[in-house]
């Protein structure tokens, strides 16, 4: 939330990358709503709840965090401190942000490939949701795909800001 | 790695990592996984890692947060701040300081359906300051006002940080969030309280309007229906136990939703951003989430709590003297991070601590953030500072934390009281 005193970014290329991550993101967060609403109305007017609401919750929570990443590398949206390298000279900036950026891309990319070993193990031992009997395993590759996604956004965002100054 | 199984090495390299401007949320992971890597080796390290980011993700009870980030954007983008600001300025414009006044408790109004900080003073500054502007109120107490009510967001409820605060210490959040709601009040109180004085002192010569009849102060609390409907409902929901809070999120997003449509705002490109804008801050927070449980795991692994635990102790046994320590720990820590980092970084080491001497987690949730309220507004990192800032460019930062001088006095004053009486949060949610 420091990002340069809460400017707006700027304009990046990929428009129709960032109207589709908003479709996707506005599909699950509308549908995390809908269901609770449709639990909560069903448990009180129907006394019908809906099956597996709390386990399909779930899953849109999973979808919503992981989709959500590259969207915050796309628009560097990270939260950072900024109480130092505000004072530093204007000239380092984006090689000291380009250098910052391959760290958060390996991070990202170490919790990437973890998160796919994840995803192969639960798939290994077919967990299933309780109620609905849903495979988590897709749950968990999308994960991964989603941070893998973000280690390019983040590189390539840090290269044409690099590729801007020059 | 095995340099970092010393806490003071990794608290160390987190540290310059985070003022390197490395992100929040990578420098906890980075450490995290280094420093577990370290004391227990690597297979448990990573193993635990994909066990933080992906099963600690898939729980119930976190949905609370986007859903509470999507209905403080909704009601962000339905426009219902216009409509409070109204409502308070026709109550209170004949007041010397009036229209600041008003926009302290238009600000309180806000963060009753609102859960961020952030969020409140940046509406509320589009709104306020040019009419405090066309009354020749000067900058920084117009900043001021809007900075400081903005920082109500996160102590009166809903709150984003109260919802952090208890996935991270295992508290109920509906009983956070009615603990909030008295400290809330004082809070508004305390600000007005702090208008008029720094009008009275300085001698502002601000202009007031006519009173106006209570037919009009009455027709104008019209606009204010259906904000106090959203927060009658989610918040009557949660203290009566109707629903969880994660329900009660889930519902007042469908109701702020509702407010957006009735508005008229509801463009499928508004609509569409504002969603965006939810799931981009559900990933920020909760990859800082992920982030701090990571690091919480090294912590515990390295004996840091204990440490501490000592170090605040060798300060006296009482408990005073410990929340004294700890009170002085977040005002320097809040000049250099901003509150949810500081949250992330200090609550996990601290509740142990206070827990085991005798504090209630309940009341030290509505501690921190009165404490993290105050670092939003003070200087070098108040982020409440640099939201003004952003919009009004012609006003320095310097003008704006003068005019915050009075604010943060009471403030200091609010948190004292809270020490004092505890009751002042705990006094609500005791009768859930």
């Amino acid at each position: 939330m420091t990002n340069e005193d809460g400017l707006a970014p700027a304009p990046l290329p990929g428009g129709r990358a960032r109207r589709a991550l908003a479709l996707l993101c506005a599909g699950l967060l509308l549908a995390m709503m809908a269901l609770t609403v449709a639990d909560v109305a069903g448990r009180y007017l129907l006394a019908r709840p809906v099956t597996g609401a709390t386990e399909l919750t779930e899953l849109l929570l999973v979808a919503v965090i992981f989709t959500g990443l590259p969207a915050v590398a796309l628009d560097d949206g990270h939260v950072t401190v900024d109480l130092v390298t505000a004072r530093l000279p204007d000239r380092i900036q984006p090689w000291r942000r380009a250098a910052l950026s391959l760290v958060t891309a390996c991070v990202l990319a170490v919790v990437a490939w973890r998160l796919w070993l994840h995803a192969d193990q639960i798939a290994g031992y077919g967990a299933v949701t309780n109620a609905l009997r849903l495979p988590v395993a897709p749950a968990a590759r999308l994960a991964a795909l989603a941070t893998a996604l973000s280690v390019p956004v983040t590189l390539l965002v840090a290269w044409r800001d690099l590729a801007r100054t020059r | 790695m095995e340099l970092l199984s010393a806490w003071p090495v990794g608290m160390a390299a987190f540290l310059a990592l985070l003022l390197a401007g490395l992100p929040i949320a990578i420098a906890l992971t980075l450490v995290g996984l280094l420093g577990t890597a370290g004391l227990i080796g690597w297979t448990p390290a990573l193993a635990l890692l994909s066990t933080t980011f992906f099963e600690q993700g898939r729980t119930y009870s976190l949905s609370v947060l986007p859903l509470f980030l999507m209905m403080g954007n909704f009601v962000v983008q339905s426009g219902i701040a216009r409509d409070l600001y109204d409502a308070a300025h026709a109550w209170l414009r004949h007041r010397r300081g009036g229209l600041a006044m008003a926009t302290v408790v238009a600000c309180g109004g806000f963060a009753s359906v609102c859960g961020s900080s952030m969020a409140t003073a940046a509406t509320m500054s589009r709104i306020a300051l040019p009419s405090m502007r066309r009354f020749g109120y000067p900058d920084d107490l117009a900043c001021a006002s809007i900075a400081a009510g903005g920082t109500l967001g996160i102590l009166i409820p809903p709150s984003v940080i109260l919802v952090f605060y208890g996935i991270l210490t295992q508290q109920d959040i509906g009983k956070l969030f009615v603990a909030g709601l008295l400290p809330g009040l004082l809070g508004i109180a305390g600000y007005a309280a702090a208008v008029a004085i720094r009008v009275r002192w300085r001698g502002d010569a601000l202009r007031t309007e006519p009173r106006l009849p209570l037919a009009a102060r009455l027709r104008a609390l019209r606009g204010t229906l259906g904000a106090l409907l959203l927060f009658a409902f989610v918040m009557g929901g949660i203290y009566l136990g109707v629903f969880t809070p994660t329900e009660s999120a889930g519902m007042g997003a469908a109701g702020a939703f509702l407010l957006v449509v009735l508005s008229g705002r509801a463009s499928l490109a508004g609509t569409l951003t504002t969603l965006l804008d939810t799931a981009k801050t559900t990933a920020m927070m909760f990859f800082i989430l992920f982030g701090a449980l990571t690091f919480t795991n090294y912590v515990n692994l390295s004996g840091m709590t204990a440490d501490i635990q000592a170090l605040l102790t060798s300060f006296g046994d009482s408990p005073v003297a410990t929340i004294l320590v700890i009170l002085v720990i977040y005002l320097l820590l809040g000049c250099m991070l901003e509150g949810l980092s500081m949250i992330t970084l200090t609550v996990p080491i601290f509740y142990p601590v206070v827990a085991a001497q005798g504090f209630d987690l309940i009341w030290f949730g509505i501690f921190v953030v009165v404490a993290t309220e105050i670092s939003y507004i003070t200087p070098p990192v108040g982020m409440n500072a640099f939201v003004l800032r952003s919009v009004v460019r012609d006003v320095a930062l310097g003008t704006i934390f003068r005019g915050l001088l009075p604010f943060v006095a009471m403030d200091l004053l609010r948190i004292a009281l809270l020490i004092a009486v505890p009751g002042i949060a705990l006094l609500l949610p005791s009768h859930m």
